[in-house]
């Protein structure tokens, strides 16, 4: 598949289709993103690491390609995307943070093993897969049997014990693609205290996992970036089951479909929402 | 302190034009409700952020209720319909956190409802009686 890749790359890059392509670069066993722009570089090009292009660059909170878009105004940029990618760039656009025109992904599918590390449902780019084979991804958490037999009160222990692990270093924000405003709450003063630890519990997790029902695009990358194991997805994945039940919604599958929770446009199933209420 | 004794308190963040008004009336009309309600006024019901009601959940409340002008009749056309989506959501999170999602409530009421608004703090108070003191809490009771 990298071979394949690298020679549509060079194609897109001789015909002048993009002025470049975000994708990982590779030397000494490093690797991190990189703007392909000239056919010589694309042997460092590397498939085989996981990198999220989409997300955004700290303390700017601005992402990659928002960024190339900015610095060359009009061009097309030409994007490697894994699913997860893909998703990221989907939604990120709903909430202005990229523009859609003028880029060009370049989707490419994932393995079990990968899917498996990132507890990932759809390890495939849905909208623009050009190389690989669909895979089955992991739709659930491998804590899921343990937690879902816990009663409220358990739930509540569950956590008292998982969050008071947190060590507050932010790699779970920092890390998520969909994490970008500048003023984050997690970091308000009038709710979380600076530099003191145990962690209000449980409001300082919950911002993030509230903020994202629908939005996470699953790609794992928080509980990959937590030090502490935190098996902060748990909670992610019922509300995005309740988001898909209620809405029809997953994230990051339809660029046009726009966000349930922030939208209200189409009056459909408000009435039936008084009955869970 | 046995359940009987318990007084739950309860954290009421009303829209302006509709439900802080019926609260209003319900005072000037002079009728019952339990004192247990501690009422916030804000402009709209789909002001209230959901980090409103975990923090107030953590920090003494034992119950939350938003209370905001019925479906159609938002002055700002559409804040009750983002509330209610939310809402929704949020009653899922509470759960997957541990948290009673009974101590949260979303209510309806006009400004000349206020037999409305001493019903639903009846209610409430009575609800929240039976689950008992917020585990959140730690203990921590009214001084
Ligand atoms: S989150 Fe999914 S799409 Fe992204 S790298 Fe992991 S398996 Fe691939
Ligand atoms: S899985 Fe985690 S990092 Fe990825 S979008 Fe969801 S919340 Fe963000
Ligand atoms: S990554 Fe883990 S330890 Fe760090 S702030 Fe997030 S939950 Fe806490
Ligand atoms: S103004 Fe009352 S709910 Fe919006």
């Amino acid at each position: 598949m990298l071979n394949k890749i690298r020679d549509y790359c060079r194609d897109l890059l001789e015909s002048k289709k993009v002025e470049g392509i975000l994708a990982v670069y590779t030397e000494n066993g490093n690797y991190f993103p990189y703007f392909f722009t000239k056919k010589e570089e694309l042997n460092n090009l590397c498939i085989d690491k996981k990198y999220l292009l989409l997300n955004s660059v700290k303390p700017l909170r601005e992402n990659l390609v928002f960024l190339l878009q900015s610095k060359m105004p009009g061009k097309r940029i030409g994007i490697l995307a894994r699913g997860c990618d893909e998703r990221a760039l989907f939604e990120l656009s709903k909430r202005g943070q990229v523009n859609l025109d003028n880029i060009e992904t370049i989707g490419y599918s994932c393995n079990e093993e990968q899917a498996k590390i990132c507890t990932c449902p759809t390890p495939y780019p849905t909208v623009n897969l050009k190389f690989g084979e669909k895979v089955e991804g992991v739709s659930e958490h491998k804590r899921w049997k343990e937690f879902s037999q816990l009663d409220i009160e358990g739930k509540r222990k569950f956590w008292e014990k998982e969050f008071s692990k947190c060590i507050k270093c932010f790699g779970c924000r920092n890390a998520c693609p969909i994490c970008f405003c500048k003023e984050c709450l997690m970091e308000d003063r009038k709710f979380v205290k600076g530099g003191e630890l145990p962690v209000e519990i449980p409001s300082f997790h919950f911002v993030q996992r509230y903020h994202h029902a629908a939005q996470c695009i699953s790609c794992g990358e928080c509980e990959i970036a937590c030090p502490m194991d935190i098996p902060l997805r748990l909670i992610s994945f019922v509300l995005l089951n309740r988001v898909k039940k209620l809405y029809d919604y997953t994230p990051g599958m339809n660029p046009k479909q726009e966000c349930p929770i922030y939208t209200i446009k189409e009056e459909r199933n408000e009435e039936a929402l008084d009955e869970l209420l | 302190m046995s359940k009987s004794e318990f007084e739950p308190r309860i954290v009421a963040l009303l829209c302006n034009w509709c439900t802080y008004t019926g609260a209003d009336l319900a005072g000037t009309a002079r009728m019952k409700y339990p004192p247990n309600v501690r009422t916030l006024r804000v402009m709209c019901s789909g002001r209230v952020d959901p980090a409103f009601v975990i923090f107030a959940l953590q920090n003494g409340a034992d119950g939350v209720m938003i209370g905001g002008c019925h479906i159609g009749d938002c002055h700002y056309a559409k804040g009750n319909y983002s509330s209610r989506r939310r809402a929704v959501i949020l009653k899922d999170t509470l759960e997957s956190l541990g948290i009673d999602p009974r101590r949260f409530r979303l209510e309806w009421i006009s400004a000349s409802e206020g037999d409305k608004f001493a019903e639903v703090i009846k209610k409430f108070t009575k609800e929240l009686k039976e689950l008992g003191p917020n585990p959140l809490n730690k203990g921590a009771q009214d001084a």
